[in-house]
């Protein structure tokens, strides 16, 4: 087989063509799957109380796992214990562990990877929710209904967001804005109570 | 008469290779700064 030079540079010249695509369109890739699902499979369909009120009669079996859900960015990834932020190198979300979890009231922190080329990209629709939004923490297999009552955006190093509360809440955060990671994208939501559901 | 070869008007592949692979090396060297960036950013608060 005869490789000219010219066949070779035309290989190159796709190589490097693929390389900025790649570089130029993944990180806008989450918004369109985002748009794509939302545009044919209607977005993401929840069964738990947080979609179904308090008739539980049709709730799908508890995972198994603890879980963090959130339906309106199609969020679905479970919540990993663990000592340090390598945990969620695969994917998923991390609890703080020197913070609360649902179970026990108090403030419980999760946060989880914004975006880069290497990572994946668990809350990258952060910045979409709300105030008046709803999530769903599954914690021990029992399902934790929370409201967005405060999102904003604080420098990293205000650690504020972690301290403990008085009222059980949940704080998710991750980098901000994209590609920098320079600040860090805070979302609190409070527990709603059975009847508020 | 011998008819006259047109002059080469584009670069040459030596230089197109060239060109191509400084393209190469500034994509992925992009992957990786930013990478760091990112990296070096979000391990800060922890």
């Amino acid at each position: 087989m005869n490789f000219s030079h010219h066949q070779f540079n035309n290989a190159l010249t796709a190589v490097v063509v693929g390389l900025g695509l790649y570089i130029s369109l993944l990180p806008w890739l989450p918004n369109i799957t985002l748009w794509w699902d939302k545009l044919w499979n209607d977005g993401y369909v929840y069964h738990g109380q947080l979609s179904q009120g308090q008739d539980d009669t049709n709730l799908s079996a508890p995972p198994k796992d603890n879980r963090l859900v959130v339906p309106d960015i199609n969020l679905d990834e479970p919540i990993i214990e663990g000592s340090n932020l390598s945990v969620i190198g695969g994917g998923g979300t991390w609890r703080l562990p020197h913070t609360s979890d649902p179970a026990a009231g108090g403030n419980t922190v999760i946060v989880g990877h914004r975006w880069s080329y290497s990572e994946p990209a668990t809350f990258y629709h952060l910045d979409k929710i709300s105030i008046g939004e709803r999530f769903a923490i599954w914690w021990q297999q029992k399902e934790y209904v929370y409201e967005v009552f405060d999102t904003r955006i604080v420098p990293p190093t205000d650690l504020s967001v972690e301290g403990p509360s008085a009222e059980p809440i949940a704080t998710l955060y991750t980098c901000t804005p994209i590609w920098t990671a320079s600040n860090r994208l805070i979302i609190q939501a409070r527990l709603l109570t059975q009847e508020e559901i | 008469m011998p008819k006259k070869k047109a002059k080469p008007t584009g670069m040459s592949e030596y230089t197109r290779t060239i060109y191509l692979f400084v393209l190469l090396f500034i994509g992925i060297a992009f992957i990786l700064w930013a990478e760091g960036q990112y990296e070096q950013n979000f391990i800060e608060s922890f």
